[in-house]
């Protein structure tokens, strides 16, 4: 019988103790391969490029509740900034174009954001990525060109039932009781292709129909045709370019100079979230620390497993001694199973973990429009396999060192 | 002999003691240096916390910005002056030989104007090649009659 064989018998022989071992390591590296996986997309999500917004034209204010309100599609913006004051910053040399927007409304609890029409043409919402309604990319109709039209996200459309052609009634707030424009039915005419963004999740309306909607009032209303008394909640600043694609380094400068102004503020996406990171970080390491911890636990009961097998064998290793196995190929024996059953393990853990991504990401994409792909390769995937190994010969070396030490004749006198 | 070998190794520890703590202060003062918004040298008006000016030499131009004291570098202070005369004296020299007006350069995004501005900016032949000098000028900065003293290009301390 060959070496693999012997170690294969034995382990089927103790299939429990060998099945339970290599469960509760799958699971600790389940938990921990998919908390890193979902930190790592986490920030990248959260991080990449500032999802195609060089710099954010907004209210005095919280600069994260704008970057979330203007980029995610969450929480509300802090007040509103003049057309006026949007056309001069307009003017200034490293303002390579802006896209001015209105939050503040909503449909079935997904945001509605008037908006202008060049959002859908020169925005980028991932690097060289422009939003498309093109049936072979996903998506519907066409983008909107008259006041009562608009056109929804894919993810919005698809939990909403919109297609081109149906209407709806905007509600005036993003919170259940607001209230809706009941005289104000505008028609969807476009679905967009989905982006892996959080735009997927809301619906867009052109920017002048805000202005036009019932029971704003008759100085909102004004401000459609009087650029004077004109506000809007935000606008998106694509800044020049300098050699080799760099952001024009005024973009400082530019952000010194609004930031003094009463009126609004310069918020550069890239530095907002990166502080929000360093700020929650530590709830990132203590997760990763309990994930760590059952690691070792589940390394911990594979120890305590192979020393109780020891025991139970060591008639069965002290015959195969007599058979002609040397102390090494005893110790070998030992050595190999604990390896077996870590290496299963964890490559059964690292598959449960993408699993547990997929699940999760389900939820979270539903939630935020933001994708996670189970199919990603996080750190732990390159680690976690070569140190659990490692581990877990190490956890099999004490009984290995045992079963090397084993007296035969000690083990072969008569149990009676 | 053990009282001697004592003695030495206190005033050892003394010595390292006083070596680790200098270095200390050198590292936080290093390390304690303000952020400059527009990558200039900030000159302290009164003390570090009232409040600075910042300035850079861009060819034969002088720009300055007041800005806040501390760690508020980054804000702006706007002052009722409507130009300063700076009088400068270059290293080396005992007495001022060149005089530089700064006219106020109200910021349009930061809503200013002259007599309410934080940014003043003149122009000089003699500064292309300005190597380091004191300039001098009165002003009046958060309401007080102020000493405006400027270093180049290191900055101004007194604190």
């Amino acid at each position: 019988m060959k070496f693999w064989q012997i170690v294969l018998k034995s382990l089927c022989h103790h299939w429990l103790s060998t099945a339970l071992a290599v469960i509760s390591i799958a699971l600790g590296v389940a938990l921990l391969d998919s908390v890193v996986s979902l930190r790592e997309q986490t920030h990248r999500n959260f991080t990449q490029e500032g999802l195609g917004v060089d710099a954010i034209l907004g209210p005095k204010g919280s600069p994260l509740q704008i970057v979330l309100n203007a980029l995610y599609h969450l929480e509300e913006m802090p007040g509103k900034i003049k057309w006026t004051y949007y056309k001069k910053v307009l003017y200034s040399e490293v303002v390579e174009s802006g896209i001015p927007f209105i939050t503040g409304h909503s449909y079935a609890g997904f945001r509605v954001n008037a908006i202008d029409e060049n959002f859908f043409t020169s925005f980028e919402y991932l690097p060289g990525r422009h939003f498309s309604f093109a049936p072979a990319d996903g998506g519907q109709g066409r983008v909107f060109s008259g006041n009562k039209e608009a056109v929804a996200g894919h993810e919005a459309a698809r939990l909403l039932n919109i297609t081109p052609g149906k209407t709806f009634n905007p509600t005036c707030g993003v919170n259940a009781g607001d209230p809706v424009h009941v005289n104000d039915a505008i028609t969807f005419v476009g679905v967009m292709a989905p982006t892996g963004t959080p735009h997927d999740r809301a619906i867009y309306i052109p920017l002048k129909s805000f202005y036009s909607l019932g029971g704003h009032g008759g100085e909102v209303q004004e401000m459609a045709q009087n650029e004077e008394h004109r506000e809007i909640s935000g606008a998106y600043l694509k800044i020049k370019r300098i050699r080799n694609g760099v952001i024009h380094p005024g973009i400082q400068d530019l952000k010194y100079s609004i930031n003094q102004s009463s009126q609004a503020q310069l918020v550069i996406p890239n530095e907002v979230l990166p502080r929000l990171f360093s700020i929650i970080g530590w709830v990132d390491l203590v997760i990763m620390g309990i994930a760590l911890l059952v690691t070792l636990l589940a390394l911990l009961f594979l120890f305590i497993a192979l020393l109780s097998a020891l025991r139970e064998r060591r008639r069965d290793l002290a015959l195969l001694r007599c058979l002609g196995a040397t102390r090494r190929t005893v110790m070998g024996l030992m050595l190999c199973e604990s390896l077996f059953m870590s290496a299963a393990g964890a490559a059964l853990g690292i598959g449960f973990g993408h699993v547990i991504v997929f699940i999760g990401g389900e939820f979270i994409r539903v939630e935020t429009g933001l994708r996670f792909s189970a199919a990603y390769v996080s750190t732990a995937d390159l680690y976690i396999l070569p140190v659990v190994i490692l581990l877990g010969l190490l956890a099999g070396a004490v009984p290995a060192v045992q079963a090397y030490r084993l007296g035969v004749l000690k083990n072969l006198a008569p149990i009676s | 002999m053990f009282k001697k070998q004592t003695e030495k190794l206190v005033i050892a520890a003394v010595l390292m003691f006083g070596l680790t703590t200098a270095m200390t202060a050198a590292e936080n003062t290093k390390e304690g240096a303000h952020k400059t918004i527009h990558h200039g040298c900030l000159n302290a008006i009164g003390s570090c916390e009232n409040g600075h000016a910042e300035v850079i030499i861009d060819g034969n131009t002088m720009k300055l910005w007041f800005v806040g004291g501390g760690a508020d570098t980054d804000k702006s202070v706007r002052i009722g002056d409507n130009e300063i005369t700076l009088t400068v004296t270059f290293e080396g020299q005992k007495t001022a030989v060149e005089k530089l007006v700064l006219a106020a350069k109200p910021d349009e995004l930061a809503e200013e104007k002259v007599g309410d501005c934080s940014s003043f900016e003149g122009s000089a032949e003699w500064l292309k090649n300005a190597g380091k000098f004191v300039a001098v000028a009165t002003i009046k900065f958060k309401g007080k009659s102020r000493t405006l003293r400027i270093e180049y290009p290191n900055g101004y301390d007194p604190d």
